[in-house]
């Protein structure tokens, strides 16, 4: 039968929910239909919902792919600008041809994309499709609990001995324990030992971390103060979303799927001089800094929010801190994470992707180095539950 | 006007110097089904068409079936460039 592309309607939705569990089996969130649903009711209350595109590709009755074309303010070079993010891409893999079509459906639709991706095939057709890879994010993850990671193996214990010539890149990753086979556990008391060792070296380490005197506080309301800020950072960075008050009320506020979120703020007087956005999944295994800004070149109060948002995911009982982030002037140095014990994830990095229409912004958007990105500030972390 | 001979040659060539590293393919040969044309380079062989030829090929006509050799590819063209 052949398959064909069209504009996707309300009925298609119970065939979507079928043909996320059948791309992606083993992820447990592909079954959970209801909120995937509440996440698209969430995208169309945005101001530029009436912009967003929905494609399936449909086979008879049965969906067999789909992709959404997600629009978002960015300010680029003083001018603000729409560029879409393309959303919820997935096709069956007998339907090669109609992957790559909804792809070309997108690039063909839209005038302006922002695309932050992390599989090597997705931005391979992005790119077949004109858009220019800007750079790369870094990822940093920081491990506050061991209780998940695996009992090491005689190969884990060679290299952490550094026996094979090279010491160890990073710790043992929990996914990695449960992609591979499985293991044992770390048994009970040496697990207790070694979160006790996590606990004492954090505390040394943060109190080592100089704040430079700053407070850091708990921000209950996106006030105009974030505008502010959002102004401040505008004038000096060429690239970045457009991050005014209303976005992130609106972005984490109540109604978003990643809300409640916690919000850290430093302030000089009444001027905000950066934030920080936290997510506990619901699991509470896993903590995301979603967003952290400052004034550009305030590294101080990178820092001091770093070193509050480590206390807060401890206390919340997160296993593992995780960061995704662009170097740029308004986020913390590398330096900094290494010295409050974040390691790098190099081999999971988000790659983000541009294409404007206007050449103007096209050539400021394609410098990394005019970039100001967090991960939370487009559709890559929608779907963090 | 572009007539399938005028294409097939031009298509031909492509595949050689993007796709087949210099082997010749036979006009009939199966592009998809032995697996010479993969669909990402379909993509690029779409894009070299629309340029060159100065068509557009509609979505639903990127498949196997228009896109399955080179004879099928040269007819699709002429008919758009007709």
């Amino acid at each position: 039968m052949k398959a064909v592309i069209r504009p996707m309607e309300p009925a298609d939705a119970p065939g979507l929910a079928k043909l996320r569990t059948l791309v992606y089996p083993h992820h447990p969130e592909a079954y959970y239909a209801d909120w995937h649903d509440s996440v698209w009711s969430w995208l169309e209350t945005h101001p530029l919902s009436e912009d967003m595109e929905r494609w399936v590709v449909a086979a008879g009755d049965e969906v067999v792919g789909h992709l959404a074309a997600v629009p978002q303010y960015y300010r680029v070079n003083g001018e603000r600008a729409v560029a879409h993010t393309p959303a919820d891409y997935q096709v069956l893999p007998q339907y090669g041809f109609q992957a790559l079509s909804l792809m070309r459906k997108f690039f063909r639709t839209v005038e302006n994309c922002v695309a932050c991706d992390m599989v090597p095939a997705v931005i391979t057709v992005e790119t077949r499709m004109g858009a220019v890879i800007a750079g790369d994010l870094q990822y940093r993850a920081k491990l506050l609990d061991v209780s998940r990671l695996p009992s090491p193996s005689l190969d884990d214990a060679r290299a952490l001995l550094g026996r094979d010539g090279e010491g160890p890149a990073e710790p043992p990753r929990p996914e990695d324990a449960v992609s591979n086979r499985p293991r044992a556990s770390i048994p009970a008391p040496a697990k207790a030992l070694m979160n006790r060792s996590l606990r004492v070296i954090d505390g040394t380490l943060g109190a080592a971390f100089v704040g430079n005197g700053l407070k850091v506080e708990t921000v209950e309301t996106f006030d105009p103060s974030f505008d502010r800020l959002f102004d401040a950072v505008a004038g000096a960075i060429p690239c970045l979303a457009e991050k005014d008050a209303a976005f992130l009320r609106w972005r984490y506020g109540p109604g978003s799927p990643q809300h409640p979120v916690t919000v850290l703020g430093v302030r000089g007087g009444e001027t905000l001089l950066g934030y920080a956005v936290l997510r506990v999944t619901r699991e509470g295994m896993d903590g995301y800094i979603l967003d952290l800004m400052t004034i550009p070149g305030r590294h101080d109060v990178a820092r001091a929010l770093l070193r509050e948002a480590v206390r807060r995911f401890r206390r919340a009982g997160v296993q593992i801190l995780r960061y995704r982030f662009l170097d740029a002037p308004t986020a913390p140095r590398s330096e900094d994470l290494w010295k409050l014990g974040f390691f790098p994830r190099d081999s999971r990095r988000n790659t983000l992707l541009v294409k404007f229409a206007d050449p103007g912004l096209q050539g400021a958007a394609k410098d990394i180095d005019n970039w100001s990105y967090c991960v939370g500030d487009g559709e890559s972390t929608f779907w963090v539950r | 006007m572009a007539t399938q001979f005028d294409v097939a040659p031009e298509i031909r060539e492509w595949l050689k110097q993007n796709v087949t590293g210099g082997r010749e393919v036979a006009d009939d040969e199966p592009l998809i089904e032995n697996g010479v044309l993969t669909s990402l380079q379909t993509v690029e062989l779409v894009m070299f068409l629309e340029e060159r030829f100065g068509i557009v090929i509609e979505d639903e006509e990127f498949d196997e079936e228009n896109f399955g050799s080179i004879e099928a590819i040269s007819d699709l063209v002429a008919s758009k460039a007709a």
